[in-house]
């Protein structure tokens, strides 16, 4: 019986699935490009819109205006109250959230078919006549502050807090998404105009649509809607950010039932020759779930956490490794241990072959699994366009992870994974850390 | 859930299908098999769900049906431990796996081609697990992290378990799923197989597809896999029933790790499969009622009063017996929960009054049958309903029936049940109160 299960598992396949995604490039204003895959098997479609503005250019003393400006724009428009624009998305069925991230500004449009055109016609006077009512205005300022609070009193939004503090000191990217406390007060209602009308150029705008939309469909909405959005404004930019991380350990000491350990070192960017191989070196470290090296040290082998991880991730400008785990008081020294022996591991033999192989058949044949729903399509086409590479990249996706050699695994290992270049952050009362640095 | 789920959970309401054409099976051992095709992409959402979750457990053993769920993963008599998890990985897939109180799940999402892959190795661990002391110790104290971890350390999580356990004054639903932290450290590796031999069998399960294949596929390779799977003998779920409940119950937790006080409210309800017209209803009334951005509750007390910065209703029809109806509200900043509690009070004795709009009512069952179009834009999603309804009483023809049953909700019908769910001697009242130091 054995026989037949080895017969069937290694019979693997190279499935192209990815040269099935039909990407079309529609040129609906100068050089500015959406991307498209048509997909009609539901009367549904997704738009998700990204302009290059997100918290990391609020202003000093106004930290908090590019979030509290997308949380304001569906509490009334128009001749809409708040209550009668929400009303209508929702006995619409319609999807329309306004959000930002530190680099970005997104919104994201979640529609049947049979009201697309109300749904750009809302998004229109979302994005160009928000009332922004004081009596809204102050329900959201309450609303952003009692979150940030929690910031000071729950355990993974502290962590979080940290993390950021000790990663990004004086640097935009310092701040919560959210802002800080005192400055949410200070923001006032031509605050927020005039960071519509300064930051949504359309200069900087990215969109992807997939679903029951043509090209000419698509092309019509935008002109209609965002070519006024060519204000040729100069927009506001983050700062690069260059920090040296040491090996130290920040201890932020909480009476809970189990510590939280945070850590981060060096990443790599995304036009790095070397970022796929540490695409796949992280899935193999840590970033594989199930049976990563990680997962399989500290929680198979030991039964020392349920959740251990590693990731990589990138702001525009700023790149890190990052990963993290949460155990029993008494056990965070013995897992930070085993945490850095296997980074160091890695990067001293690099991966084993059979790593390398599982890990290409993982990453290869997994993607068809992004694309069975228009919001993950959407969100493919998005990202991709942001990250600066063209419609051609879904073809060629697959030989780039399958060029990874072991060696190169190696060489950026060794760029990664320095551990004197990577901090541990841990939250709780452990037991046996001595020398943390307080926090 | 043997592992974070890094996806986004909508809060499944019973969502529809009329346009799911669900296909429908039994094999001669008792397996269930059921099909939604959806051909989209040459993928599948592959699951098996056994109707056995936390309510089964032997008293005193809280938390089995879970800790069970771990140890699937650890070996076969074919299978080393996580070697599982390592073929669905390297022939491309994702899976996980969920314990409910009423069912245990596990799915792998995967290209369509590995369809036999998959149904060969759920069908091996269905009866063949097998397990070391070591492992299972191991694996103990995995299970108590995540207890720490999603419990113990969250305090919104820890109040929820001490209301649910008021709420449920006599019948199982009223253990914790992850179970209690005292009754998983006492667990056997006898005591869980002993769960695992009697629940885990054919006649308990049922096989649902959402993707790329047709039934007759499924059926072929499921009858050459699972078909020489015997029967077991599975007795009907007998579970302590409710007794009259005769006063309204309060619960507060004091925190240092929250700085955002909580206002809640549950109320005893009964299930869809308790009462089907009255949870149809029900799912109507609680959109109107409690919508997290258009409902009465954030009307009245996020816009009208200007005293809570959220204010929402949730309602959970699945089940066997009774259910909760959850209020929950955050007060602004300098507003007591006290206050909150006497103008819910008070509000709530006029209910009746309020629920009149005729367009209101229309307009709401037209965002709910929408919501079946939208629950088909996924592979996941559709897997899901079907699984969790089917292993929790519903009939193929009640899911498909969804849609126009909630176009038969009349204002009559949502006002008859208003005095049902507002019951105060139901109830149990929760309040997260943050302290410093």
């Amino acid at each position: 019986m054995k026989k037949f299960f080895i017969f069937l598992f290694f019979i693997l396949l190279n499935f192209n699935y990815l040269s099935a995604l039909d990407v079309k490039e529609i040129n609906y204003y100068k050089d500015n490009k959406a991307w498209l895959v048509n997909d009609n098997n539901l009367p549904i479609v997704a738009i998700k819109f990204a302009f290059k503005a997100g918290s990391g250019i609020d202003p000093i003393g106004k930290k908090g205006l590019a979030s509290m400006t997308a949380s304001l724009l569906d509490e009334g428009a128009g001749n809409y109250s708040a209550k009668e624009f929400k009303k209508i998305l929702a006995d619409n069925s319609i999807t329309l959230n306004f959000n930002v991230s530190h680099d970005n500004f997104y919104i994201d449009l979640y529609t049947l078919k049979e009201n697309l055109d109300l749904s750009f016609q809302l998004l229109d006077l979302a994005l160009t006549k928000p009332t922004f009512k004081l009596e809204e205005i102050n329900r959201v300022k309450g609303n952003i502050k009692l979150v940030l609070e929690q910031s000071y009193k729950d355990p993974d939004d502290i962590g979080a807090r940290l993390f950021r503090e000790i990663l990004f000191k004086d640097h935009p990217y310092q701040y919560d998404t959210l802002g800080v406390s005192e400055d949410i007060d200070k923001i006032e209602k031509k605050d927020l105009e005039s960071f519509l009308n300064n930051n949504l150029t359309i200069e900087k705008l990215f969109v992807a649509a997939s679903g029951d939309i043509k090209e000419a469909e698509l092309k019509k909405y935008l002109k209609k809607y965002f070519v006024k959005f060519d204000n040729k404004k100069k927009v506001n930019e983050i700062p690069t950010h260059k920090k040296n991380i040491n090996s130290e350990i920040f201890l932020h000491k909480k009476d809970l039932r189990q510590s939280s350990i945070l850590f981060a070192g060096k990443g790599i960017s995304r036009n790095d020759p070397y970022f796929y191989s540490a695409y796949v070196m992280n899935y193999i470290l840590g970033g594989g779930g199930f049976f990563s090296r990680l997962t399989t040290e500290v929680r198979e082998k030991r039964g020392l956490v349920y959740s251990v991880y590693s990731y990589l991730y990138r702001y525009d400008k700023y790149n890190f490794f990052s990963g993290g785990a949460q155990t029993s008081n008494e056990n965070v020294v013995k897992v930070i241990k085993i945490i850095k022996g296997e980074l160091i591991k890695v990067k001293k033999k690099g991966v084993t072959e059979e790593e390398l192989k599982n890990a290409k058949n993982y990453l290869i044949n997994s993607y068809v699994l992004r694309l069975d729903s228009n919001n993950k399509v959407a969100s493919m086409l998005l990202n991709t366009q942001m990250d600066g590479l063209n419609t051609d990249f879904f073809e060629k996706r697959n030989d780039y992870i399958n060029s990874v050699s072991l060696e190169d695994i190696k060489k950026v290992a060794s760029r990664i994974l320095d551990e004197n270049q990577i901090f541990f952050l841990v939250i709780g009362n452990p037991t046996d850390l001595k020398n943390a640095n307080k926090i | 859930m043997r592992f974070f789920l890094f996806l986004i959970i909508i809060l499944f309401s019973k969502f529809a299908f009329a346009e799911f054409k669900p296909q429908h099976t039994i094999l001669e051992n008792g397996l269930e098999i059921v099909v939604l095709e959806n051909n989209r992409v040459p993928a599948i959402a592959h699951s098996i769900w056994y109707k056995v979750g936390s309510a089964d457990e032997p008293n005193g053993k809280s938390g089995i049906a879970h800790f069970l769920e771990h140890l699937l993963f650890k070996g076969t008599e074919k299978l080393k431990p996580g070697e599982f998890s390592q073929i669905v990985a390297r022939n491309g897939g994702k899976e996980n796996a969920f314990t409910s109180k009423n069912y245990t799940g596990y799915f792998q999402l995967i290209h369509k081609s590995k369809l036999e892959l998959v149904m060969s190795l759920e069908a091996d661990r269905m009866k063949n697990i097998k397990l070391i002391e070591k492992e299972f110790e191991n694996e103990k104290t995995v299970v108590l992290e995540e207890r720490y971890s999603r419990v113990d350390n969250n305090p919104s999580a820890l109040l929820s378990e001490q209301i649910n356990t008021a709420l449920f004054m006599n019948h199982p639903y009223r253990k914790p799923i992850i179970g209690w932290e005292h009754e998983i450290k006492n667990l056997s590796l006898k005591d869980v197989m002993s769960f695992y031999e009697k629940y885990y069998a054919p006649n308990n399960a049922i096989i649902v597809i959402c993707g790329d294949v047709t039934l007759e596929e499924v059926v072929k390779i499921a009858k050459k896999h699972f078909g020489s799977i015997k029967p077991s003998k599975i007795e009907k779920r007998l579970w302590t029933e409710e007794p009259t409940q005769h006063a309204p119950r309060v619960v507060i937790l004091k925190s240092k790790n929250t700085a955002i006080p909580v206002f809640k409210r549950h109320y005893l309800v009964p299930t869809y499969t308790k009462s089907k017209k009255e949870s149809i209803a029900m799912q109507v009334f609680t959109e109107i009622f409690g919508n997290p951005s258009t409902g009465m509750l954030f009307d009245e007390f996020v816009k009208n009063k200007k005293i809570a910065t959220s204010a929402a209703a949730y309602y959970y029809p699945d089940g066997f017996g009774d259910t909760s109806f959850t209020i929950s509200i955050v007060p602004k900043k300098g507003i007591t929960l006290n206050k909150i509690e006497s103008e819910l009070n008070i509000y709530l004795k006029e209910i009746k009054e309020k629920v009149v709009n005729k367009d209101e009512l229309k307009s709401t069952k037209k965002r709910l049958v929408n919501e079946t179009i939208f629950a088909q834009d996924s592979l996941y999603m559709g897997m899901r309903i079907f699984g969790s309804s089917l292993s929790t009483g519903y009939s193929l023809k009640d899911i498909i029936d969804w849609s126009s049953d909630i176009q038969k909700v009349s204002l009559d019908d949502i006002q008859n049940i208003l005095s049902k769910i507002f019951d105060s001697n139901k109830s149990v009242t929760g309040l997260l109160l943050p302290i410093d130091k």
